[in-house]
């Protein structure tokens, strides 16, 4: 083995030469002998180079292609596979590492060898950038992935730095999670929870991240150390990082928090570090991983969104130190409510009271921030039960004054007059507890005093941003009794019950909060026919147009 | 008192004079000698048992009653310890028997008074037999009791062929029976008031009532008898006389046959015979019963009002959700209906006009079919068979029908309707009622389908609008027929729209069938009503396209919202219950429409949205005008994008907007929020369309509404209730108490409930004393005779053990003895 050869093969006239001469594709029968001569002596060495300009040739060839023939794909398979035995049996022989014995010429073969093995990587690697819309790039990223994990494994074991030392081999696999998280279609993004339909980190996820611990635990080692480089270097991936990492961490908690230990044992190395099983350490790789993630790059309101949505059940619970989130979700609940968009207020509020109520964090202005999420669209959103539910929380604490109870009953009923059916339905009882629990504020439904006077004007001042200042409890429900009238009988007699005694203790909110327009209507056409189904008396003569039933319209 | 029990009791027998000195003077001389020694030795008893008794408190018991001080009744008094002897020994009898009769199985106990005496003559014994046989059914309330006075008597109980009754008759030959008989007797008779009534040797006890009721009753009977016997005495008479006006008839008729001569009947002639059978047909036929009276055409129009004022009140009733359990009535099947006339409206007319113009497409084959014959160039259809195209089945599904009416102009179409309801008419064959049900299914797609396709060209409108007109009144009319088929075919539309709403699928929803759906619903069904199985549900589905509608995205959405609202006023017009996303989606209407929206100026205060308005891609250019008088809008232009348009859909919001609040925001107590938004967007408009009327005077009608409502408005008072009653836990103060009542309860069926609960409940534990009693007692005998039973056993032990010892002594001695003989020896 000369450096002359070595240098020949890895010439670029040598590589574009092969790349003209594309049309020969290696047989299968071809890339067996191939490796079965590599493996009987280093002379053959060079087929090695061979066989990555092939595989290489053959990327290429995939990019902007519709289609591959399978001539070329059950190739291209053997070939990686080839290289993934050869590379396998060269960590086994440890023939990829430099040791002090070695003879110089020795060196520059492995030298050489590690030279093609990061190729051979790198290879891999540019086909997971494809974009994995075609279904047979999304089946070669995955060969390709079960490849480089067996590499992973079997450098693991043999170039351990001693013998029978545990080992994980870390530098490898770095390399893999730089080019795993980066990996995917922006296109597949989706734009409900900014999961990503990328079938490389599904099948990641599911062979590795999600079976081998260790494999999870140096997967967040790793991101910690090369995240803020990764996205420094490929800034536009950002939004592909954030949507993988998204998908890896929402499917299923990190560990389970009842029996961790039986969970860490199971690894994909046979002899890891002892350090693997500390779950502090993890957390605390966990937690960097995303302070680094959220605090790169401005986030978009989806985004925020996306990740509010799985903070308080998938992230928090694994951190060392939660606090570190205050920043990044008091800062979205103010852009919400700045923003006017409250469904990220909403969203953000729940990751916040988790950090209220477990760390103490004292929150300022918290019922004025509150009031300010009544906006006129809380109860067109879907996400309106989640708020409600928030509230009924938080409106329970008897240090509240009557005046900001008040308020948010006034707001409420206000929101009711333009609010869908189910609204209406989550509001009242609502409403009618509040009143029970603060019985102050039966002046809102009942006062006596007011009504006297000679010349009552509605004091409240709908524009006031602060709950303490409304004069809500000088005003009275007349949104409500409006309600009273309203076209769906059910909600018409529920609005009732706040013109009966209140002898009922307090009606259960979990009740009312779920219901849609779908579930109305599946009572009403559930109804058996009990009596005779009444038609109009009235008659018109025509359907449109004059002296119609619909005058305005013609056809 | 001191001293022990004896010591006073001593004191007590010498203070009366029983002990000690018997033959002391007495100081006062008041004491009589005269006294024979009887009375004396009964005083002496006497004083004895009043010692004994104040010597034993316990003996006697009282019963102490709460208001023993208020009532001046005797107390009850009871002597526990005699009763409780007596039971004792009661019980000890009882035990006694069973124990002899103890393993003991069957066995007669002979209960006759002695069939074996020989003491007695067989004339005592049967009179004795008689006797118990009597007294057995001497109860009072007995229903075999012969002696009573209505009894029939059959069963009379002889002896030597004579009756045996209890009669007075009778009385006095019974009287040398024995005493015990006598009394018997005695006793029954005096429950015969009739005879002791009339017995003035009785003398004069005062009658019962029951006594006087049957006096009545007997005197009663008496008259009707003698009523009776007189009207026996008319008939026979009458009926004598009507005998002989028998003979005295034929004597007369004898006389008049003579005179008369037998004449021969006359033949009939056939003009006579046709004569007669016209007369009978005349009189059978309908038109010979005589007409009802034509009414004049006020008690018509008083008859509609009458009819119209019932169904407003049935209407009004509904409204307020007062559901009245009707049975659906049945439908006739000679209803006019069926009769051709399916259409009364102008259907008719067209098909009249184009039916010259028709031939050409028609097939000749078909013409024929249906009977219409050719004479010179003009068509004529013979009446009779016009409609009945053999060929024609009632079609089972769109497809069939569609391939019945295919290559066919729609005008076309109503005449194969109609012919297909004349022909399947229910009368005609059973199973036809089921068809057409199925059919109204079918023709409701149909026009849903044409709904969707709207008109081709102008030339075409003119039939589409007939036939959509005729079919949605034949619907609309088919639904009294069918309500439950109607109410099946709605739901099953209904459900499919909101599963397409629930996709989320902005192209599929909605469509102009759907508004055609909810159109003809509203037309149909009484949409004021607080509970209907079709309206609530095609509220909900309403209601939520007006959530759904993306009306600044597609054109369409903002023409179906904005006809929504407008049926939904049409739907509340008599109800005027409030639709809350009526009022959000007429505003998301005008922001969509309205020129610069960025440039209102208190868009926070929006009812929808409180962030900045942006202008859309329906947005009017700020120059634009809208027009003076409102046109028709017209749903084949309903994706028409043009400025016309748009401000012709502007124009239509403002006019809903106007009746909404005058027909229904008007009343509501929160009229001021429902239209601060209005308000401000109005204001806003107001910029663009100063000389427009509408909106001026839309504003102005809001503004003073508004004026007035806030003045007006008074703060809630909800909760007007009566006050609770606290439950009060004193006893009632009776005004009229009386110690001798027991129960105030001015309802009798619960007092005497009450009464009968408490007695039950008295019942109970004197009987449960008693079986405690019982057992006590039982396991006390049980006891004992266990008790003897050892005693017994264990004295005969001792008793063989001396003997033995005895035995065993004597035989020692005799040893002890032969042991000292042998010694000596």
């Amino acid at each position: 083995m000369t450096s002359k050869r070595g240098n020949n093969l890895a010439s670029g006239s040598d590589q574009k030469r092969a790349r003209k001469a594309k049309d020969i594709t290696l047989t299968k029968a071809n890339i067996q002998k191939l490796e079965a001569e590599t493996k009987k002596s280093p002379k053959y060495f060079n087929n090695i180079a061979r066989l990555l300009q092939h595989l290489n040739n053959l990327i290429y060839e995939i990019e902007g292609n519709e289609s591959l023939d399978d001539e070329k794909l059950e190739s291209m398979q053997s070939l990686v596979a080839s290289l993934t035995r050869i590379f396998t049996w060269l960590l086994s022989k440890k023939q990829l590492q430099l040791r002090g014995s070695d003879t110089k010429q020795q060196q520059i073969v492995s030298g050489w060898l590690q030279a093609k093995y990061s190729e051979y990587f790198d290879s891999i690697f540019k086909i997971w950038e494809y974009s994995n819309n075609k279904d047979f790039v999304a089946q070669f990223q995955i060969y390709g992935l079960s490849s480089v994990m067996n590499i992973v494994k079997a450098e693991s074991k043999y170039m351990a730095p001693g013998e029978d030392q545990p080992f994980f081999a870390t530098n490898t696999y770095d390399r893999v999670v730089r080019a795993l998280i980066i990996s995917g279609d922006k296109q597949n993004i989706r734009g409900s929870d900014y999961g990503i339909d990328n079938p490389l980190i599904l099948e990641f996820y599911k062979q590795y991240f999600n079976a081998f611990w260790d494999v999870k635990y140096y997967f967040f080692r790793q991101l910690k150390m090369s995240l803020a480089q990764v996205l420094k270097d490929r800034e536009d991936k950002f939004d592909m990082v954030l949507a993988n990492l998204i998908t890896l961490v929402k499917i299923s908690e990190m560990y389970p928090r009842m029996d961790a230990d039986s969970y860490t044992d199971t690894t994909l190395v046979q002899d890891v570090p002892q350090k693997v099983s500390d779950l502090s350490t993890f957390r605390s790789n966990f937690e960097k991983s995303w302070i680094i993630l959220l605090q790169s790059k401005e986030l978009s309101v989806d985004q925020y969104k996306a990740i509010l949505f799985i903070l308080h059940k998938r992230v928090i619970p694994f951190m060392n130190n939660p606090t570190k989130l205050m920043d990044f979700l008091t800062d979205s609940y103010n852009l919400g409510i700045e923003g006017r968009d409250i469904s990220l207020s909403i969203v953000a509020l729940n990751g916040l009271w988790e950090l209220i109520k477990k760390f103490n964090l004292d929150y300022p202005d918290f019922y004025t921030k509150l009031y300010c999420i009544l906006t006129p669209e809380l109860l067109h959103l879907n996400i309106r039960s989640r708020f409600l539910r928030m509230l009924d929380l938080f409106m329970t604490s008897t240090h509240l004054s009557a005046t900001i109870v008040a308020s948010f009953i006034k707001r409420l009923s206000q929101l009711a007059l333009r609010s869908p059916a189910p609204g209406i339905i989550a509001i009242i009882p609502f409403v009618y507890n509040l009143l029970k629990r603060h019985p102050t504020c039966m002046l809102l439904i009942h006062n006596i005093e007011a009504s006297k006077e000679k010349y009552y004007v509605d004091p409240f001042n709908p524009d006031e941003k602060d709950p303490a200042k409304t004069n809500a409890l000088d005003s009275s429900l007349w949104e409500l009794e409006t309600m009273m009238n309203h076209y769906h009988p059910q909600v018409a007699s529920l609005a009732k019950i706040l013109s009966q005694p209140f002898s009922k203790n307090n009606y259960n909110i979990e009740d009312f909060l779920d219901w849609s327009y779908q579930r109305l209507l599946d009572g009403e056409l559930k109804k058996k026919v009990r009596s005779e189904i009444d038609l109009e008396f009235e008659t018109w003569d025509r359907l449109y147009g004059e002296g119609g039933f619909m005058e305005d319209y013609q056809y | 008192m001191a001293g022990s029990q004896l010591k006073r009791l001593k004191a007590r027998l010498k203070e009366a004079g029983l002990t000690g000195q018997t033959n002391k003077k007495r100081k006062g001389k008041k004491h009589s000698r005269k006294t024979p020694n009887e009375s004396r030795r009964a005083d002496r008893q006497r004083l004895v048992q009043e010692i004994r008794d104040e010597f034993n408190p316990f003996d006697l018991k009282m019963t102490r009653g709460k208001r023993a001080d208020a009532k001046s009744k005797n107390l009850t008094v009871g002597k526990p310890g005699i009763s409780k002897q007596r039971g004792e020994e009661r019980r000890k009898a009882d035990w006694k028997e069973r124990l002899a009769r103890k393993n003991k199985v069957g066995g007669i106990i002979d209960k006759r008074f002695g069939e074996k005496n020989k003491s007695m003559t067989s004339e005592e014994k049967m009179l004795e037999r008689f006797t118990r046989e009597k007294l057995a059914h001497s109860s009072k309330y007995s229903l075999t009791d012969m002696d009573s006075d209505d009894d029939d008597d059959n069963d009379t109980l002889t002896h030597y062929g004579q009756t045996l009754g209890f009669k007075e008759k009778d009385h006095g030959s019974s009287d040398d029976d024995a005493d015990e008989d006598e009394g018997f007797f005695q006793k029954k008779n005096g429950d015969d008031d009739a005879n002791e009534a009339e017995e003035p040797g009785q003398g004069s006890k005062k009658k019962t009532k029951a006594e006087v009721m049957k006096e009545v009753i007997a005197k009663s009977k008496f008259y009707k008898h003698l009523r009776q016997e007189k009207n026996a005495k008319v008939a026979s008479a009458v009926s004598e006389l009507d005998d002989d006006f028998n003979d005295i008839m034929t004597d007369l008729r004898h006389t008049n046959e003579k005179s008369k001569k037998k004449e021969p009947p006359v033949k009939k002639t056939e003009t006579d015979l046709a004569y007669d059978k016209k007369v009978l047909e005349v009189k059978m036929s309908e038109k010979a019963a005589p007409a009802e009276r034509t009414k004049t055409l006020e008690e018509i129009a008083q008859e509609k009002k009458e009819n119209l004022e019932r169904l407003e009140q049935q209407r009004l009733k509904r409204m307020q959700g007062q559901v009245e359990d009707q049975e659906p009535g049945a439908d006739d099947l000679d209803d006019d209906f069926w009769e051709g006339d399916v259409d009364a409206g102008d259907g008719e007319v067209i098909v009249a006009e184009n039916a010259q113009n028709e031939d050409a497409e028609t097939s000749t084959e078909e013409n024929q079919l249906a009977g219409t014959t050719m004479i010179g160039g003009k068509i004529l259809r013979l009446n009779t068979s016009k409609n009945l195209d053999i060929s024609i089945i009632c079609p089972k599904s769109l497809q069939e029908f569609e391939g019945l009416i295919e290559s066919k102009s729609l005008d076309d179409v109503i005449v194969i309707v109609r012919t297909v309801f004349k022909k399947y008419q229910p009368k005609l064959a059973a199973g036809n009622k089921e068809k057409i049900g199925v059919f109204t299914g079918v023709l409701l797609d149909y026009l849903f389908k044409l709904a969707d396709e709207g008109f081709e060209d102008n030339e075409n409108k003119e039939s589409y609008v007939h036939i959509m007109e005729f079919l949605s009144k034949l619907l609309r009319d088919l639904a009294e027929k069918y309500p439950e088929k109607m109410l099946e075919f709605y739901r099953i539309r209904l459900s499919s729209m909101q599963t397409r709403i629930e996709a989320k699928d902005f192209e599929s929803y909605p469509k102009r069938s759907d508004l055609m759906a909810f159109t003809l619903i509203g037309r149909t069904f009484s949409t004021s009503d607080m509970y209907h199985l079709v309206v609530i549900p095609a509220l909900i589905v309403m209601c939520e396209s007006l959530e759904f509608l993306e009306a600044k995205n597609y054109i369409t959405h903002l023409f179906a919202g904005i006809y929504i609202c407008d049926l939904l006023l049409q739907y509340e017009r008599v109800a005027k219950r409030v639709i809350p996303e009526v009022v959000s989606f007429l505003e998301k209407a005008i922001l969509v429409l309205v020129q610069e929206p960025n440039q209102i100026p208190d868009y926070k205060s929006l009812g929808t949205d409180d962030r900045c308005p942006q202008s859309t891609k329906f947005t009017l250019a700020a120059s634009t005008e809208l027009p003076t008088e409102l046109h028709p809008l017209s749903l084949s232009k309903w994706d028409d994008e043009s400025v016309d348009q748009r401000l012709a859909l502007l124009l239509k919001v403002i006019c809903t907007l106007d009746r909404y609040v005058s027909i229904i925001y008007k009343e509501c107590s929160s009229f001021i929020e429902i239209t601060t938004p209005f308000v401000i967007l109005l204001k806003h408009m107001l910029k663009y369309h100063a000389l427009n009327l509408k909106v001026k005077s839309l504003l102005m009608k809001i503004e003073n509404v508004r004026r007035i409502a806030k003045d007006e408005r008074k703060p809630l008072l909800l909760q007007h209730h009566r006050p609770l009653a606290i439950p009060t836990f004193a006893p009632k103060f009776e005004e009229n108490y009386n110690p001798d009542k027991k129960y105030y309860d001015p309802n009798r069926t619960r007092q005497e409930i009450n009464k009968l609960r408490h007695q039950l409940k008295e019942e109970r534990k004197q009987d449960m004393r008693a079986l405690r009693r019982e057992a006590e007692f039982e396991g006390r005998e049980q006891v004992d005779a266990k008790k003897k039973a050892a005693a017994e056993y264990h004295a005969k032990m001792a008793r063989i053990m001396d003997q033995v010892q005895t035995e065993e002594g004597a035989a020692k001695n005799e040893y002890e003895r032969e042991k000292k003989k042998r010694r000596k020896i």
